[in-house]
Order: structure tokens, then sequence, then C-alpha cells
């Protein structure tokens, strides 16, 4: 056990680092969980208020959520199952280290940081329920049974994941499949014809129904009995698995310490996935010795969003939006003009998202430019028009997918789009964004450029909801005044790039 | 030294990445007390070589004997006996470089009154000392090798593998660094290291063994190297280098002159 406990302190002391050695950043998380713990016993409280509380519906709504937290652990375990730094592989692995050791070591690690954080919240919750219920075994039972299948959760994702890096045939498949699987019954909403959670034997269901058993009451032997099948299962699964030699197929799936977030890693995770579609991103290819440097600059940005794995990004928020769009759509009510915000919520999303991963990945090239001050502005010009197009594009998308009542809805959410992208390119040009989710600066883009977007959308927002059935003629002015929006930040970020640095 | 059993030995070693050959059947023999230098070219296969052999790749076929174990057949027994620093080194950022090191050796089993020496001895001797105690996030690159180091001999390994051990090190730590190796090596121990920098290759190793797409082109001393790729005497093992990869990259023409390096020119 004191190598588990060695491991165990090294991935606690790494991944709490920016904790331990902030005073600052502990001051902030203490007064978080004192302002918040406080509520979440009131609202734990109340909780037997609501309708939900009593319902037929709350298996239901239990099973979907256990399915979907253990869904999550299977997807983590894609990437490997572990959660692993580095320099644990160069010198943990090379150390007379048994793999079962380090693989309950780095559990016990995935349960601090996933669950036990949790245990907080799920305490001050139960306390406030069982100041009004009374039902305190009850209460301990269901967080204790939450907490068993979490580390169940977590111990079947490091065995598949393993053997998923491990290259065994159908592991890969069969892990997806389980994903697939237990999502299915999601579908129970929209299908009624799909099996919902409430009538599947899952183990997450099954689970449910003890959880639900312990606090209301009800029968517990069949769930309990899924529930203990389902613990040998992962049990001997586990033992099977760290019975083996995984060094070899540890993946280093842990870089950062908390609070920190890689965006350049997390845009090239984008632009590999985006390799696969080769056909459409790396054969594209724009001339860039023709036209004026303006014209060179957007082709170029057009170009690397296209390449670097943006797209992904793009792609991903308007299949969501379409979807939304989708789902609007099978509903009784008529179109209506408040989609816009919908739309405008992509509208926002989408430049902020392609500014970040310029920042993440373009920003360290920018020598290349800085060099040539000249052309500063006119990079940050062409980088707002290039965002403009995409985001237009997608707005387009969206806006259709949407129902937008009248075309005066889909020029107003471009408009808001536009004024978007000059803002957060004018603030990725103008201000340094650190890869650090402490860092009030990351947050600038979210507190400034959904209000300063919204703003220069209002008056067409207002004009189409309040004044319907508009002639042609006005929309026209509605065209005009987006193409406003667009001439008043174009210039925008080439006043921005004047307080550029590196 | 020379009848002692020997630190490291491969056999017939093959490794394959998606098909393509990364080790194609090299065989090689470390001696007990001596520096073996792995150099090659970019892509040669020696640092998956090293990675097979301290247990982070599993090779496709051969076997790896490490001080009596055959590490197939038992992958753990052997580790307490090597020490490793990879090639580029990922240091957990929020620890303190004497935490780090801390942790390194509980893990390698070190006493406790034992490691406290040690690693204020390695802190020392690699001039860590002084921010020993500041986070490894703000380590310059040199110190974060000096300290990656510290850890791979933490525990006096019996063999030491060093992957590229000197890059952005300053000349003091290189020093230190070879001294270190020296070290091992008085005290009974081996070292193979894979190097770019094949003056100090030359310098340090007892016996270099040069790879080539996957294969051993020639292994032993530098007079052997020399007299494998038919150079003079006074040939540097750069020379040797140059003129070894080099009649392996240009197809065999027999009547084609020897192309000479120009970096060899006017020797």
């Amino acid at each position: 056990m004191g190598r588990v406990l060695v491991v165990y302190g090294f991935k606690f002391r790494q991944f709490f680092g920016p904790v331990r050695h902030s005073v600052a950043t502990l001051v902030l998380l203490g007064s978080g969980a004192a302002i918040t713990l406080p509520f979440v016993m009131i609202i734990g409280y109340f909780v037997p208020s609501t309708p939900v509380w009593g319902s037929p519906m709350l298996p239901e709504l239990l099973g979907a959520g256990l399915s979907a937290f253990l869904a999550f652990d299977l997807l983590f375990a894609l990437s490997g199952g572990t959660l692993t730094h580095p320099s644990e592989i160069d010198f943990f692995t090379t150390a007379p280290l048994r793999p079962r050791e380090y693989l309950l070591a780095d559990l016990l690690f995935q349960f601090t940081v996933t669950d036990a954080l949790a245990v907080p919240t799920l305490v001050f919750a139960g306390v406030g329920l069982g100041l009004r219920t009374g039902a305190w075994a009850g209460i301990v039972a269901a967080i204790l049974t939450f907490l068993g299948f979490a580390a169940m959760g977590l111990a079947l994702g490091q065995a598949v994941g393993l053997s998923v890096v491990a290259g065994r045939r159908g592991a890969k498949a069969g892990l997806v499949g389980l994903v697939i699987l237990l999502m299915v019954p999601a579908g129970h909403v929209f299908w009624p014809w799909v099996p919902g959670y409430g009538s599947v034997p899952f183990p997450s269901t099954e689970v449910a129904n003890l959880i639900h058993g312990f606090l209301f009451g009800g029968d517990l032997l069949f769930p309990g009995i899924v529930a203990t099948g389902f613990a040998i299962v992962v049990g001997v699964a586990w033992i099977l698995q760290s019975g083996k030699d995984v060094f070899p197929n540890l993946r280093p799936t842990m870089r950062l310490a908390f609070g920190q977030t890689d965006l350049r890693r997390t845009a090239m995770q984008a632009e590999v996935l985006t390799r696969g579609l080769s056909g459409l991103t790396r054969r594209v290819t724009v001339d860039l010795m023709k036209g004026a440097p303006l014209g060179m600059m957007t082709r170029f940005h057009l170009v690397r969003i296209l390449r670097d794995g943006s797209l992904l990004m793009v792609a991903l928020l308007t299949g969501m939006l379409v979807l939304i769009g989708a789902a609007n759509r099978l509903g009784d009510a008529p179109p209506s003009d408040v989609s816009i915000l919908t739309t405008g919520w992509a509208g926002l999303m989408i430049p902020v998202i392609l500014s970040f991963n310029w920042n993440a990945t373009e920003r360290p090239n920018l020598w290349t430019v800085a060099m040539a001050p000249r052309y500063l502005g006119t990079y940050f010009r062409g980088f707002y028009r290039a965002t403009s197009l995409v985001t237009v594009a997608a707005g387009v998308i969206g806006a259709l997918a949407a129902s937008v009542a009248s075309p005066m809805g889909i020029i107003a959410a471009l408009a808001m789009a536009i004024a978007a992208c000059g803002m957060a390119v004018s603030i990725v040009a103008a201000v340094r964004i650190p890869s650090d989710a402490f860092s009030l600066k990351s947050l600038i883009p979210f507190l400034v450029v959904p209000p300063i977007a919204i703003l220069a959308g209002a008056p067409l927002v207002v004009l189409s909801i309040f004044a319907s059935g508009l002639a042609p003629s006005v929309w026209s002015v509605g065209a005009m005044y987006a193409v406003v929006v667009f001439l008043l930040f174009d210039g925008l970020p080439v006043r921005a790039a004047r307080r550029f640095q590196l | 030294m020379q009848g002692s059993a020997p630190a490291l030995v491969i056999e017939n070693l093959w490794k394959r990445y998606d098909g393509k050959p990364a080790v194609e059947g090299i065989a090689l023999s470390v001696r007990a007390a001596e520096v073996f230098g792995l150099i090659g070219p970019n892509g040669a296969g020696k640092t998956t070589t090293l990675k097979i052999v301290v247990g982070l790749l599993k090779p496709d076929a051969g076997r790896v004997v490490v001080d009596g174990h055959d590490i197939l057949a038992d992958p753990y027994a052997y580790k307490s006996s090597i020490g490793y620093l990879p090639e580029s080194t990922t240091l957990p950022d929020y620890l303190s470089g004497i935490e780090f090191l801390t942790f390194v050796g509980r893990l390698r089993e070190i006493p406790r009154d034992v490691l406290e020496a040690r690693v204020a001895e390695l802190l020392r001797q690699l001039d860590l000392e002084s921010p020993r105690k500041d986070l490894i996030v703000t380590y310059s690159k040199g110190m974060r090798q000096k300290l990656a180091f510290a850890a791979s001999v933490i525990h006096n390994p019996k063999l030491l593998i060093l992957d590229e051990p000197l890059i952005g090190v300053d000349p003091a730590g290189q020093h230190a660094i070879k001294a270190e190796a020296r070290n091992v090596t008085r005290r009974g121990g081996s070292v193979v290291v894979s190097t770019h920098m094949l003056d100090t290759a030359e310098k340090l190793c007892d016996r270099l063994a040069v790879m080539h797409r996957g294969r051993i082109m020639a292994m032993g001393t530098l007079a052997d190297l020399r007299s494998a790729a038919r150079t003079g005497e006074d040939a540097t093992l750069e020379d040797v280098f140059l003129r070894l990869t080099e009649e392996a990259a240009v197809p065999a023409v027999p009547d084609a002159p020897r192309r000479r390096s120009r970096f060899s020119r006017g020797r």
C-alpha cells in the first residue's frame, strides 16, 4: 500500500499544485464553497416541495442521470482509462512498481477529482433533505450507493480504456456500443416506442431504483442483485486488467493541473479529428500571391480555419443549431422571431471560439507578421473578415433551421454575429489571453462580446418582434443596417492591433 | 570487468510502427562498468530501442536481458536496477524540485534518511540547491533537464539509460551529468547514452554502436568503428559516423567515387 499512496500523493499534489501554491485561489475556492454550500442545503430542504419528488418519473430521471454519468466515464475511457501525467510514465512506470499498485492509485485519484469533490455537495443537500424528511438512514444509504456506483464506473472505464489502448479486438467497438446503448433510452422523450430508462434493466437504472428505494421505500432486492452483479463484473474485469503489464499502454492524459487549460492542445486534437476530412481541408489551396494584402490575409485565415481544426468546432455548433431548430419545428408552436436568440447564441459563440483557437495556435507564430508591423492591422482585419464569413455562413444555416419567422430576424442574427466577430478578434488582438481558468483575462471575451453583439443587433430584433408584417422594403433597410455594422467593426481590429503583444 | 556478466543484452530485437520497421533485428551487449554510446541519425531507432529496454514499449520480437533478467519474461524485477532519462522530459510543473525528487526516491523505496541525503547531494552537484523549493514550472529548460537527470540516478542504478541527456544544459551542468554518469561506472554500473553530440560521445563512451534505419551499422570502440568505416586512424567520430550513414544512404555503386562530407573536407 506504501507505493500506492506515494503515487496517489504525487498525482494529488501535482494536480492541485496551482491551488496549493496560491493563497488567492484557495480563498476564491473557499469563498465559493462557503457561499454555495448553504444554498445547496436549502435546495435539499425544499426538494420535497417540487413536483418531481415522489412522482413516478423520478426513478426514470435518476436512471437517465446515472446512465449519462456512466456513459461519460466510458467515453473518457477512450482516451486511455487513466489520468496519467507524462512524468509518471517516464519515472514511475520505469520504477519497480506493479501495474495493480499504479492502477489502484490512479483509481483513488480519479475518484478524488471526479467524485469525492462532490461529496460536500451531496452531504449538504442530504442534510437539507434530512431536516425536512427525517429519513436519515435512507439518505446516507442513497449517497453511499451513488458513490459506490461512481467508483464502479471509474473502475470499468479504467479496465476497458486500457483494453482499447492495447488494441484488443472489439474493445473500442464494444465501448462505443455500450455508450450508445446507455443513451438510447433518452430517445423515449421524442419517440415513445423507444423504451425509457424506467423500463430497461441497466446497472445504472437499477442503481437508480435502489437509491429511490432507499429514499421512498420499495423493492430493494432486484435492484440490489443487479447492482451487486455489476460490481462483481467490474471487479473481476479490473482485477484481470490490473494483472497485466499495462505500462506500455499508458497514455499521458493529464498534462494540466487543476484550473489549467491547454487550448493549443485542444485545438491540435480538433485538427487531428479534421485530418480525416483531408479531402476538404488539406486539398483546398488558396493562391496567396494574388490580390491585395487584405484579400490575401482574409484567404489565409479562411484556409487556416479550414485546416487547423477550428472548422470542427464551427461544424459542431452549426450542427447543434440545426438540431435545436429541427426540434423547434417538431413542436406545434408557430415560427417565432424569438428563435433569433438561439441563432444569436451561435453567432456569439463561433467567433469567440475561433478567436480562442487563434490565440492558442497562431499567436506564438505571429512574430513573422509582427516584424512587418505595417501589415499587423491588415492581418487582424483579414482575420475579422474571414471569421465573419464563416460565422455568417453558419448563422444562415442555423437561422433557416430554427424557423425564424421573417428575413428581418435572420438579418438581425447576422448583424449580431458580425459585431461578435469584430469584438472577439479585437479582444485577442489587444489582450493576450492566458491558458488559465483562474485568470480573469480569459473571461473577457465571454463578458464583452455578447453584450456588444446583442446591442448591435437590438434595433433589428426589436423591429422584427414588435413590428410584424413588415413590408419587404424594410428588409432592405435592415440589410443596410447590417452592412453598416460590418463597416463599423471593420476598423476596430486595426486599432486593437496597435496594442498587440506576442 | 571483462569477465563479469553483461549489464544489457539485446538479441534479434524487432519493432514496427504501423507496419513500418523502426528496429530491425538488432543485437548488442553492454558490459559492466562501461559507458555505451548509441548514435545515429534522426529516426534510426535509438529511442525505440531504449524505450523497449526500460519497458515503455513492447517489442514485436527479440530478447532483452537486463542484469540477468529477461525483461519480457518478468517485466518488473529488473526495474529496480535501471534508471531512465527520456529524450523529452515532461515534469510535474506544480511540484517543487525537491518534492519531485522525494516522490521518485520514495517510489524507488530508498530509506528516508538516505533519500534526504541523496536528494541534497544531487541538488548540490547539479546546482539546483537554491531553486529546490521553487515550482518546476519556473525552471529553465536546462534546470528541468538536470532535475530529470537527478531523478534518473537517485537510486544509484546499475544500468542508466540516457536519451539525449545534455540538450539545453549549460556547460557546468553538462560536466556534472557526465561526472555522475562516470560515477555510475565507477560503482560497477553501466550507462547507455543516446546522443547526437558526437564529440561528447567520443570522449564519454567506451564503446559505441552506430544505428541507421533500425539496424546497427557498426559497433565497438572508436578504433573498431574507424576500421568498419575504413577511415584513417585520426578520423573523428563525426567522420566515422558520416561515412557509415552516408554509405548506407547512397545505393551501392561499385565504381562510384566516395563522396566526402562537407564537414570532413579539408581535414
